[in-house]
């Protein structure tokens, strides 16, 4: 290196910087999007594969590729994936010889744009005794009046398990939904969640997660999911805030492609949450 | 430490030959001081007439020419800003008196008035590589955005720029701000600038002398990896009571010198805006600029999107909501003279930044059929950072070739945000229940950053004989460091407290050998959190080929132990904090290879030098997750490589002084986890710099020009975009990046220019100027701003400052 530096203060380098031509750098467009996961003890269809968008693009919607070669590699063995039919760019394995369970290793490799994407996971140990403080949940409703509620605590239902190793740093994400086929809404006072400071919908190493007053919306039979999660997943929330300040690129674990490969394992739990005056009215 | 035994036996056996070898003569020293103020020169250039011997004053104005022949010479004594003289010296054996030489500023008497005029306002030293001396008062006359700011003007020097209208903190060659070691009479400052980085913090009506060392600096300073920025305080008026005031369209600024007999004297000196209570119009816009607005202008941006403007114009919020934000900064020295040989001064700094943008919302009214309901959101938004410094030196003379200083000093940066939501809700009354209750959310965050910094130093400076200048010390700094980012008073998301201390230990010998001089030094620091040495060897040279041509060079390891890390939110004041190195973090290394030639003309110079700098374990820090992640995790280290070579043309004197600077570099930074481990283009890369500096004095005007060009800053654009579906059916949009740095905003171009005269008000000195940033009012590009939100993406460019006219006032007791 020395070498190099005085050859360089001699100065003929100052030369040839001055006349170093900075090329324009060619924008690389074309590049896959993978979002893949699997999900332990369920069939593999959940492997969408797309193009970026474009910065200029008015549609704001990726478009699907659907003629991509897609495989999907556990013990050295390749099963091919098939389109799921329709222009979504969904893939799956129709086949009954592919499981996906606790601590399977999968690699995946998408062939488009005359290269190779790939990815791996592992599936990731389930959240274990899953509990939940009750399973029904009574909304203090007047029919002529929106509910307003003060102390929104009361109205809450918690849920916790219990990690496979309690020092490692496990991930989980919390989802619910309303899985009742007629619901009611809820009225509420229009004061929702989002408040300051509440973190919602966010990759937790918490075994807890209570389920307050606000996240609720309709009457009726809810599920609630606690997925174990990978660090691919977690990423992902990592890198959704990006500052045009400090542009980086989204944490990955796709080479030669963008997105996500990441499987997951999950326990689940359901409640019911109920009219107060539909309580007090039975007999 | 093996590897430095030859250099310290050459060094032994050098000296002592150079002792043994010694002929007969006398030493001649002396004082230099103004001859209005008796003020200290620092650093003036003395020299033997006809011949390459010379020396320069200490920082207490003290000189010695050892063993000089008997007989009849000429000193020749020059410090900028001043006029230079020849003092004549019959030099005896045993004569042993203390020269006292008095110099006078460079003023001419115009309408009663006294002018500073024809004097240099920069002076590149003969025989340091890469030092620059600059003179405050001089560099006032320069346009300025309503403070006189000498860290502004000493980015119009060829291989220090500023990042943006926005920094007033120095790039020096391919280096970040924190890799500059400043010194305010001794003490480490750690936050060099006010208003969210827009003005340094240094009021030059305290600062008497500006030493700046671009690289290779020598093995007294230590602690940085890219340059020295020694400044000096001034000691006051030793004569008579002097004092002024001064005001601009932001702030305030006053100084008061008072002598005190003949044991010494007391400067105190004060700058405050005054922005919290009156808005003006140049703050709004300053302050817009930081915070920014959006208007509608159309552009384009890589790729050949669409881009708009963002301007900066109008009120800074709106009726309902004022931030409030103020600045002040207070030196004070006291110098006393307990005896001829003695000289201690205390210095003190406190410089502070305040943003208030507190809210109270309250009583927003709820109305509803069955009950009444209110809200009152109460916002505590502030934030306080600044620097607060101490030193305490006592230099001393022991007979007439060995000086000693010790000095004890104190700094303390503090960054303090504090952000507390309350939000209450008040229900009235119902038709069932007329009590009422309430509901209260409460979120709160707290980031809190400090560094102290206890420093002791003991420096020896050995004149052992006409060719040798021995200088050694001791320099230990223990260093407390915390920051705490606390979310609702119980969550730490992140909890550095850590102590260091760091011993460093120097030597180096000046030898003059003909015409040529060579300091070679080694420093030697013992870090306690690693538990390693550094040894940091040093060497310069000069060859004067002639009297006018100076061939310099210089080469130089360095280590920095303390790191400061660059929060980009400077939407919310300033979030940057101060980290020590440690096992993980390791410290920042640097070395330095640099060559120059000089050829001084009557009146002229020209300068040309070369560098080339390697750094390693450099750190970058990103926020980019406010939820369970390890911030910890989020320091990234990497490599950079700095190299280029800068070309200065300076007119020293005359009606008519100023330079044209040009920069060429290339500024490379590595880091494994960024752009797929390859090198890319550094922030701080700017490929080309051109400055421009012109000051003509005319009687009691004096006009003034600056003009930056610059190659555009690098910066990372988004190539596409993309959208993943979470497990709760979220669609979040990301962007994919392209190269790291792989575009180039478009170049930078500023002309200032300004003009002030002089008047006699009273037993005033008086001076009003007027200074216009950015005439042409070129639109400069900031950053970019990509707003996700929309379909397709927004592009805006946040522009920097544009035409922007500002007056200031100063008045001077005579």
């Amino acid at each position: 290196m020395r070498y190099k530096a005085i050859l360089f203060l001699i100065g003929m380098a100052l030369i040839i910087m001055a006349c170093e031509n900075d090329s324009p750098l060619e924008p690389d467009y074309e590049q896959v999007v993978i979002q893949a996961y699997l999900y332990a003890g369920e069939p593999v269809d959940d492997i969408q594969i797309t193009k970026t968008i474009p910065m200029g693009s008015e549609t704001g919607s990726p478009e699907p590729i659907n003629d991509a070669a897609v495989r999907l590699i556990k013990g050295g063995r390749t099963y091919d994936l098939t389109p799921a039919g329709g222009d979504s760019g969904y893939y799956e394995y129709s086949g009954t010889d592919l499981t996906v369970q606790t601590d399977d290793e999968f690699t995946l490799e998408v062939d488009y744009f005359d290269r190779t994407a790939s990815g791996s996971t592992t599936v990731p140990p389930p959240p274990y005794n899953v509990t939940q403080s009750n399973d029904t949940i009574v909304i203090p409703i007047n029919p002529a009046n929106p509910s307003f509620v003060f102390d929104t605590t009361v109205y809450q239902i918690s849920v916790s398990w219990q990690a496979e190793e309690q020092d490692a740093d496990n991930y989980f994400f919390v989802a619910f939904e309303c899985i009742d086929s007629r619901t009611d809404t809820i009225p509420k006072w229009p004061m929702q969640r989002g408040l300051p400071g509440r973190f919602v919908d966010m990759p937790q190493i918490q075994t807890y997660y209570p389920v307050i007053f606000e996240d609720f919306f309709f009457f009726g039979l809810h599920k609630l999911t606690v997925y174990s999660i990978n660090q691919e997943y977690v990423d992902l929330y990592i890198s959704r805030v990006q500052n045009s300040r400090e542009l980086n690129e989204p944490l990955t674990n796709i080479s030669n492609g963008l997105g996500v490969f990441s499987a997951f394992n999950s326990k689940s739990v359901f409640f019911t949450t109920v009219r107060e005056d539909s309580v007090t009215a039975a007999p | 430490m093996k590897r430095c035994m030859p250099l310290f036996f050459t060094l032994f056996l050098l000296t002592a030959w150079s002792i043994t070898g010694a002929q007969v003569g006398n030493d001649i020293r002396g004082e230099v001081r103004d001859i209005d103020t008796g003020e200290a020169l620092p650093y003036a250039n003395v020299s033997v007439k006809g011949t390459s011997r010379g020396a320069t004053t200490n920082s207490d104005g003290y000189f010695v020419l050892v063993n000089e022949p008997v007989g009849l010479c000429s000193l020749y004594v020059s410090y900028i800003g001043y006029d230079p003289i020849t003092v004549p010296v019959k030099n005896a054996v045993g004569m042993n008196q203390m020269l006292q030489i008095r110099m006078k500023e460079t003023v001419v008497e115009v309408e009663g008035v006294s002018v500073t005029a024809n004097a240099e306002m920069v002076e590149v030293s003969r025989k340091e590589i890469s030092q620059i001396t600059i003179s405050p008062r001089q560099l006032s006359k320069l346009p300025s955005i309503g403070e006189v700011d000498v860290f502004r003007s000493i980015q119009l020097l060829p291989g220090i720029s500023g990042a943006s209208d926005g920094e007033s903190g120095l790039y020096v060659r391919g280096g970040t701000p924190d890799q500059n070691l400043v010194l305010f009479d001794g003490m480490t400052i750690y936050h060099v600038d006010h208003f969210f980085g827009f003005f340094s913090a240094f009021n030059a009506d305290a600062i008497k002398d500006i030493q700046i060392f671009k690289g290779g600096f020598p093995a007294e300073y230590g602690g940085r990896i890219s340059s020295v920025v020694n400044l000096t305080g001034k000691t006051g008026n030793k004569n008579k009571l002097q004092f002024g005031v001064g005001a601009n369209l932001l702030s305030t600024h006053g100084y008061i010198e008072i002598p005190l007999w003949k044991f010494g004297t007391f400067l105190i000196a004060a700058r405050r805006s005054y922005t919290d209570f009156i808005q003006s119009p140049l703050y709004n816009k300053i302050y817009k600029m930081m915070t920014g607005e959006e208007s509608n202008t159309s552009g384009s941006g890589p790729g050949g999107q669409q881009v708009r403007e963002r301007e900066q114009s109008g009120d800074v919020q709106g009726a309902e909501f004022q931030p409030s934000f103020y600045f002040y900064d207070l030196n004070s020295k006291l110098t006393l003279l307990p005896s001829s040989k003695d000289i201690v001064t205390l210095s003190f700094y406190s410089g502070k930044d305040d943003l208030d943008k507190s809210q109270d919302y309250s009583q927003l009214s709820l109305e509803h059929a069955s009950y009444d309901a209110s809200v009152q959101l109460e916002t505590i938004d502030i934030n306080r950072w600044g620097n607060l410094g101490s030193s305490a030196k006592w230099a001393r003379q022991w007979g007439s070739r060995l000086h000693t200083d010790l000095l004890v000093a104190y700094s303390e940066y503090f960054s303090t945000y504090n952000k507390d939501r309350n939000l209450t809700v008040f229900q009235v009354v119902t038709a069932e229940d007329s009590s009422g209750s309430n509901l209260s959310i409460v979120n709160s965050s707290l980031e809190d950053n400090k560094v102290k910094d206890f420093t002791g130093r003991l420096g020896i400076t050995w004149n052992i004989h006409r060719a040798h200048t021995l200088k050694a010390g001791v320099w230990v700094s223990r260093f407390d460091s915390k920051y705490e980012y606390t979310l609702d008073d119980t969550t730490n998301i992140l909890d550095r407290i850590e102590n260091g201390l760091l011993a460093s230990y120097f030597i180096q010998d000046n030898w003059k050998i003909g015409i040529s001089e060579l300091t070679v030094g080694l420093r030697a620091s013992r870090y306690d959190q690693t538990k390693k040495w550094y040894f940091e060897p040093r060497a310069s040279f000069n060859v004067s080929f002639t009297p006018q041509l100076i061939l310099k060079g210089g080469w130089g390891h360095y280590s920095q132990f303390v790191n400061r890390i660059v929060n980009e939110n400077v939407l919310e004041g300033s979030r940057d904090f101060w980290i020590l190195a440690d096992e993980n973090l390791k410290p920042s290394l640097s070395e330095h290879w640099i060559l120059g030639l000089d050829y001084d003309m009557e009146g002229w110079l020209f300068s040309v030098e070369g560098y080339y700098k390697s750094m390693k374990n450099l750190v970058e820090f990103t926020r980019r997750f406010t939820g369970q992640a390890d911030y910890s995790d989020y320091f990234f280290i990497g490599d950079g490589l700095a190299r280029g070579a800068e070309i200065l043309i300076q007119k020293k004197k005359g009606r008519l002084s100023g330079w044209l600077g040009y920069t060429l570099q290339k500024v490379d930074n590595t880091y494994p986890s960024f752009n797929d481990g390859e090198s890319f283009p550094a922030d701080n890369d700017r490929r080309h710099e051109f400055n421009a500096v012109a000051k003509y004095t005319i009687g009691v005007w004096t006009f003034a020009a600056t003009c930056v060009y610059a190659t555009g800053d690098a910066y990372t654009a988004p190539e596409s975009q993309y959208v993943l579906e979470m497990l709760n059916g979220q669609k979040i949009s990301y962007i994919h990046v392209g190269k790291k740095n792989g575009y180039r905003m478009p170049d930078y171009f500023r002309l200032d220019l300004s003009v002030s005269r002089q008047f006699q008000i009273g037993r005033f000195d008086s001076e009003f100027g007027l200074s216009i940033f950015n005439t042409t009012n070129h639109k400069n590009v900031w950053y970019r701003e990509y707003n996700m939100e929309t379909v397709p993406v927004t592009i805006t460019d946040a522009l920097m400052l544009g035409f922007t006219p500002t007056v200031y006032v100063q008045f001077n007791f005579k």
